[in-house]
Order: structure tokens, then sequence, then C-alpha cells
């Protein structure tokens, strides 16, 4: 694909009349006419402008390359963007799920409070299938994995901030 | 992040595996991975008492058999020494299912309830505290 049929296609896919073009580019409408019809090709100046007005890449508009996809303004940013969209909804989605299980473990422990205190005495009892059968066990687990988890996050973080 | 997720659902799997490994079927025909029980009392102040055990959670287990029991003693000097006026028994309890006696409260005293379940085949017991009741089932101590 030649130079003035890429100029051609970036036009129509735009939606814009050779006038509209040229204003864009601060040219006239017979310069684009020109470039269009093959008789002239825009100046490396006129490139980086053009580049720069629908953000594409020169080397594909310089290039021979026949496949107009290469000069998909959207198509090289399009995937960081969205990873990077990505990894920043993660972190409030970790902190929100954090939020959920703390408050989920509060409403809990209000319930169990309200239903004890009707009664005059209550006692209960964790049989865990542990050798020990010791609830400690997998309660300091639980608070190992949950201090790990944070200090990750504090990390993640601190690094952050870094950048 | 998403290393970190998946290692800390590594964790967490690995925290849940541990203790079911650690338990055979030989070892324990009832017991999961974990039970939450509970056995609790209350007098009602119209001449009855109440005691519930209940099966407040359980993961991986099959129903718990449990025995419920009021003791009942005059004075306040020990389990050793109290009655037993009531049991009720349940032959596995299942996730939050209730155990319950109702006791109409013959004489004033002291009374607690007590929860008997296998685990690994020995009894283990949960009792409640001693709890003094009047005739009316109002607490008194």
């Amino acid at each position: 694909m030649t130079i003035r049929e890429k100029l051609i296609k970036i036009r129509d896919d735009s939606g814009l009349s050779q006038q509209e073009f040229a204003e864009k580019l601060e040219v006239s409408r017979q310069t684009v006419a020109r470039w269009e019809s093959g008789k002239s090709q825009p100046s490396s100046v006129q490139v980086i402008k053009i580049c720069k007005e629908f953000g594409l890449d020169a080397n594909a508009l310089l290039s021979d390359a026949s496949d107009l996809k290469e000069l998909d303004p959207h198509k090289d940013d399009a995937q960081p963007e969205k990873n990077s969209n990505v990894k920043k909804a993660l972190l409030p989605a970790a902190i929100a799920l954090l939020i959920l299980i703390a408050l989920i473990g509060f409403i809990i422990t209000i319930i169990y409070g309200v239903k004890d205190a009707s009664f005059d005495t209550t006692a209960t009892v964790w049989i865990i299938a542990v050798p020990q059968n010791t609830p400690m066990i997998v309660l300091s687990l639980f608070l190992g994995a949950f201090i790990i988890l944070l200090t990750v996050l504090l990390i993640y973080l601190i690094k952050r901030g870094k950048k | 992040m998403k290393k970190f997720f998946i290692a800390a659902a590594c964790v967490i799997l690995t925290l849940f595996c541990f203790p079911s490994s650690a338990c055979t079927e030989k070892e324990n025909d009832n017991l999961g991975l974990f039970v939450f029980l509970s056995v609790r009392m209350k007098g009602n102040g119209d001449g009855t008492l109440t005691a519930v055990a209940k099966n407040e959670f359980a993961l991986g287990s099959a129903p718990m058999p449990i025995t419920l029991t009021l003791y009942y003693s005059a004075n306040h000097d020990g389990l050793t020494n109290m009655t037993e006026t009531e049991t009720v028994s349940s032959e596995g309890l299942e996730i939050f299912e209730t155990a319950e006696i109702n006791y109409e409260i013959q004489s004033e005293g002291f009374y607690c309830a007590q929860i008997s379940y296998f685990v690994k085949g020995e009894e283990k017991f949960l009792r409640s505290a001693v709890i003094g009741y009047d005739k009316q089932g109002n607490r008194t101590e």
C-alpha cells in the first residue's frame, strides 16, 4: 500500500473531507488533493504532524506494509492501557475484599454477641481435625497468612509509591 | 499483583489441606475439617430452664452425635456433686441444628448444661458455667 493510499484511508477512517483534513494539518486542500493523487508526498515535518494528529506510527505510515491495520491509531496503545487499567483496579478490589471480609466477621460477631446476651451462660468449642486438636494452630496459620497478605500489600504500595 | 493473589490463594488452600490430610477416616468417622459446637443455658422466668446444644458451623463433617445433659445441685460445690436431671441425645447434629432441653424447675439450686461428643473415639465434654436459679427460673447467682 502506497503512502497515497494510506493517506486516503486515514482520512476516510476519520470521516473527514479533504478540506477538514487539510485544516487539521494546516495545509491547503490542494496539497491534500496532490498527496492523494500521488502528484506529491508530504514532507517529513508533515508526516510527523499527520502521525501526531492521528496517533500513528511514522514507520507504519512510510513503510510499504499493505496491512492497513498497522495504521490503526489505537492498536498498539489499547492493550497496554487495558492491562494498566486492570492493574489499577486490582488494588482497590483487594482492599475492598479485605474490608468485606472484616465487615462480615464484624456482623457475625455482633450477631453472636446479641444471641449470647439472651442466654445466661455460653460455652463453645472448635473441634478441629489436627493432631493436637487445638484451634490455636489453625488460628495462628490463618493469622500468619493474613500478616503475609498485608505485608505483600504494603511492599507493593511502597514500590508503587517509589515509582 | 496477580502473582501475589495466586500465592495468597495457595497459602489459604494449604491451610485447608493441612488439617484435612491430618485426619483419616480411620481416626474419626464423624469429624471433617472442623466443627463448631456450643452449649447455652438460660432461665426463662416462667419456672423453666432451657439448655441448647448447637452445631454452629461445620466444614466437611458428617452430622455430629452429641448428648446434652442438664445437671442440678442444691449447693455450688462443683460438677462432681451434681445430679443428672434430664438428658437428650442426637444421633447426628447437622450444621445449624440444635438439641434442646426444656426443664421445669423442681427446686431452687445450681444448674449446668453439658454436651458430650466423640473425637477420635475419645469422649469429650463441653460444659456451661454453673448458674444458680430460683424456682421461677430467674438467675440468682
